[in-house]
């Protein structure tokens, strides 16, 4: 075979342009100065005071609002000054608020509190701010904070009702018990690794339990759990990841989760590169170059390195488009994990077929018209056209057939195809980057696809679909902005169905109920469970 | 582009494929789909965990598609969706597994179009990609699968369909059958007789993917009666071929009748080296 290439780790991108720093800050018994706009201020007076800060307010009119605050403050001790501000007032300050509707005092108050080496923040004047206040989703210890930097503060609103909805707040109990649970976790006397584990299956339990009260028996059952997986081998371990056909979005949750846990992403070429983003920064990602056509790092090179890895203790993610178990070579990645004692898990993967059925609303198994799905590969080991392909299932015309790798191989297939009796009408596509923004398609049919290709080649990866279930035009005829052939799909001579169609059977009662009101599930729940209300 | 006023408060319907039963199997976008839905319309296959990535005031309703139990009409299905569709609501019809393979999509979609209503399909993961992972077991495995296909083990009536034999008799094929608990048995001899190795392994997975999760390995001959015997209760599915083989290496699958499994794989191992050898 041609050339081949070794395993490269890809630069890390430098991070994008961050508008605003997001940072936490810890007030717990620091003094904090207020002055201004009594009816402006007392929202900040209240926040500060959560946040643990000793607040000192500075207003001529302390009106009764600041006076409830000050009475029964929700934290630290608030302090009410019926006076302006002063410049000695910043002394030993941390954190300085004002609102001013006068530019010239505000900016005055901005000044000294600057001089005093405090971080000020003038409310509406975003002039003079050194920081901002996000909007916050508050499940202390856990806390959120949503900036846009002031463009649209709507926005972040919208998106804090968002995230209120979907975090429990039950995950406040959890964190809180996290917090706890550290020092009982270093008393217990796993090793890093170990601690790393017990915390993975800590975070699995409070997703699935979020509204359980952590007690100190789940520690103890937690604990128990991670004993019993023997984390303390420090050997890592193999995930297998579908990275699905190309929009990012397509990522099952499992597998969102494995790249998050990971140390290192084994990648191919073919997979979306904004999946990635998805892993920890720190994470190395490895390109092993698996492509169709381009020089290939060779498969022993690829299990070797993500062996070695593994063997040195660190959680690898190999990330394959698609689905690892069609058409991926996972057996043979799995088949040496097992032989090095290595634990290998495999997350399934959206294949691009199933993507760009999707993407045409096009089903595969379209009742009248195909009774059979199956995926084949144009592309044998030596790079041709595989030599054990069956014609005669090929041919059959109740069946959708997915053509992996086609492209190179694609003339001598359906000549092939239509030799052994598939009719030369029967409608094709190819699909090129399925489901992502640029996905582009060619269609026809067997008899002419090969040809319509080549005169608009088309970026890989590609995929073929040939089948009457495509004879649902619709998806290709009308208005397919992206079919890159200038001619919209032909008025193709499709015959009329000849198959037998299989309408026969018995109706029965429909059964429509509303399970509106029964549905909390009883076990486990969901990812994102629903918040309590 | 052609904006019309009214079009803010027309309803739409994106069918989500729910995955093969573990909530986590569901891809991001139909998590987020299913949280911006108003309705929710499934079937008896879902798991119903998936449900709780709904919004709390979401209406969900069970429309009943099952494999053997009585099941909603299609048409009745196809009216409602519009009908809620059409007075403004986001309507999710969620269906185990993917909807464009053997999901019945097409006439949801056809029903949508016709009533002119904007129609998404976000896909799944299939029953059988989610087994094969479970059982680290590839569907293409290269020295024993040159061909993936999926065939469905009843037609409308519960029966048998008629199925291309030769292209299941096909001794470098995986076959993913779908619902086939009824007709195993013939399905099996019609195999055999069409030339498939009754040696063949064979795997019967109930509710692939749940923490219920059940697996005969076995092999084509031997499989009907097996799995006759336990009758397993929710969806089952069959995967046939020598990549299937893997199966049986892998630890997790601890049957009550492991003994006899591992030589009925034996068996079906040495028949895939006997293969190979030629």
């Amino acid at each position: 075979m041609s050339t081949t290439r070794s395993p490269s780790e890809i630069r890390r991108p430098r991070m994008a342009l961050l508008a605003q720093l997001p940072v936490f800050l810890t007030l717990d018994g620091k003094r904090a100065v207020v002055a201004g706009d009594a009816t402006h201020i007392a929202w900040k007076v209240e926040l500060l005071s959560a946040a643990g800060a000793a607040v000192s307010v500075f207003a001529e009119d302390v009106k009764e609002q600041l006076q409830a605050i000050s009475a029964d403050p929700p934290g630290g001790p608030v302090t009410l000054h019926a006076r302006c501000w002063q410049s000695a007032d910043f002394a030993a300050a941390s954190i300085a608020v004002g609102a001013f509707v006068d530019v010239v005092e505000a900016e005055r108050f901005a000044t000294s509190a600057r001089r005093a080496g405090v971080p000020v923040n003038i409310i509406d004047k975003p002039q003079f701010c050194d920081f901002t206040f996000g909007a916050i989703v508050n499940r202390s210890p856990l806390v959120i904070g949503i900036s846009t930097d002031g463009a649209a503060p709507m926005f972040g609103m919208a998106i804090r009702t968002k995230l209120e909805a979907v975090i429990p707040a039950g995950f406040a109990l959890w964190a809180k018990a996290a917090q706890n649970w550290r020092r009982l976790l270093k008393a217990s006397r796993l090793n890093l690794a170990g601690r790393r584990h017990f915390w993975r299956n800590f975070v699995g339990h409070a997703l699935a339990h979020p509204d359980e009260t952590p007690e100190r028996s789940q520690f103890d059952t937690i604990l128990a759990a991670t004993r019993k997986e023997r984390p303390s081998e420090s050997k890592g371990a193999v995930v297998l990841v579908g990275a699905g056909p190309g929009n990012p979005e397509l990522l099952t949750l499992r597998g969102l989760r494995a790249l998050q846990c990971a140390d290192v992403i084994l990648v191919d070429d073919l997979v979306t590169p904004e999946i990635l983003e998805f892993a920890r920064r720190e994470a190395e990602k490895i390109l092993v170059g698996k492509t169709g056509h381009r020089p290939s790092c060779k498969q022993d090179d690829v299990t070797d390195l993500m062996i070695s890895l593994a063997k040195s203790g660190r959680q690898v993610v190999r990330l394959k488009s698609g689905d690892p178990m069609i058409f991926g070579r996972a057996s043979e990645e799995i088949a040496a994990c097992r032989a090095a004692g290595i634990p290998v898990e495999v997350v399934p993967g959206i294949t691009s077929a199933q993507g760009a059925a999707s993407s045409l609303g096009l089903s595969l198994t379209q009742r009248r018209r195909a009774r059979r799905l199956q995926f084949v590969t144009g592309h044998g080991d030596n790079g041709r056209l595989p030599d054990d392909i069956n014609w005669h299932a090929v041919a059959d015309p109740s069946a959708t057939t997915v053509i992996y790798m086609p492209v190179r191989t694609l003339e001598e297939f359906c000549t092939a195809a239509v030799r052994h009796g598939l009719d030369r009408h029967t409608p094709a596509a190819a699909i090129s980057h399925a489901t992502r923004s640029d996905e582009c398609i060619v269609t026809g049919t067997v008899g002419d696809l090969p040809a319509r290709l080549a005169a608009n080649p088309l970026p890989a990866p590609v995929i073929v679909l040939i089948g009457r279930a495509l004879e649902e035009a619709e998806a290709f005829s009308a208005s397919e902005a992206s079919a890159v052939d200038g001619s919209p799909y032909p008025a193709l001579p499709f015959r009329d169905a000849t198959l037998t169609v299989c309408e026969a059977g018995t109706e029965t009662v429909p059964v429509l109920c509303d399970l509106t009101d029964s549905r909390s599930a009883p076990g486990r729940s969901g990812f994102f469970p629903r918040a309590k209300d | 582009m052609n904006s019309k006023p009214q079009s803010d408060r027309r309803g739409r319907v994106t069918l989500v494929g729910a995955g093969p039963g573990d909530p986590e199997l569901m891809t991001l976008k139909a998590v987020r789909t299913l949280a911006s839905a108003d309705v929710i319309l499934f079937d008896n296959l879902v798991a119903p965990e998936i449900l709780d990535f709904a919004r709390r005031e979401a209406r969900t309703m069970l429309v009943g598609k099952s494999g053997h139990g009585p099941s909603c009409r299609q048409d009745d299905i196809n009216a409602l969706m519009v009908r809620l569709a059409t007075s403004g609501k986001h309507v999710v019809r969620l269906k185990g597994g993917d909807p464009m393979v053997f999901g019945r999509a097409g006439e949801e979609i056809s029903a949508c179009r016709a009533a002119g209503i904007p129609v998404e399909v976000i896909p799944g993961v299939t029953a059988a990609q989610g087994a094969a992972a479970r059982l680290c077991a590839s569907l293409t495995h290269r020295d024993h699968a040159r061909r993936l296909q999926y065939v469905t083990g009843h037609d409308r009536s519960g029966a048998l369909p008629d199925l291309d034999w030769t292209s299941l008799a096909d001794p470098f094929v995986t076959t993913v059958v779908y619902m086939p608990a009824r007709t195993l048995a013939a399905l099996a001899a019609k195999a055999i007789e069409a030339g498939l190795d009754p040696a063949t392994p064979a795997v019967a997975v109930a509710r692939a993917t749940r923490p219920d999760e059940e697996v005969v390995v076995a092999t084509m001959a031997t499989l009907p009666a097996l799995v006759a015997d336990r009758s397993p209760p929710g969806p089952v599915l069959v995967m046939i071929g020598r990549a299937m083989a893997e199966a049986a290496l892998d630890t997790h699958v601890s049957t009550n009748e492991k003994a006899s499994a591992r030589a009925a794989m034996t068996a079906a191992i040495s028949a895939v080296q006997r293969a190979k050898a030629k």
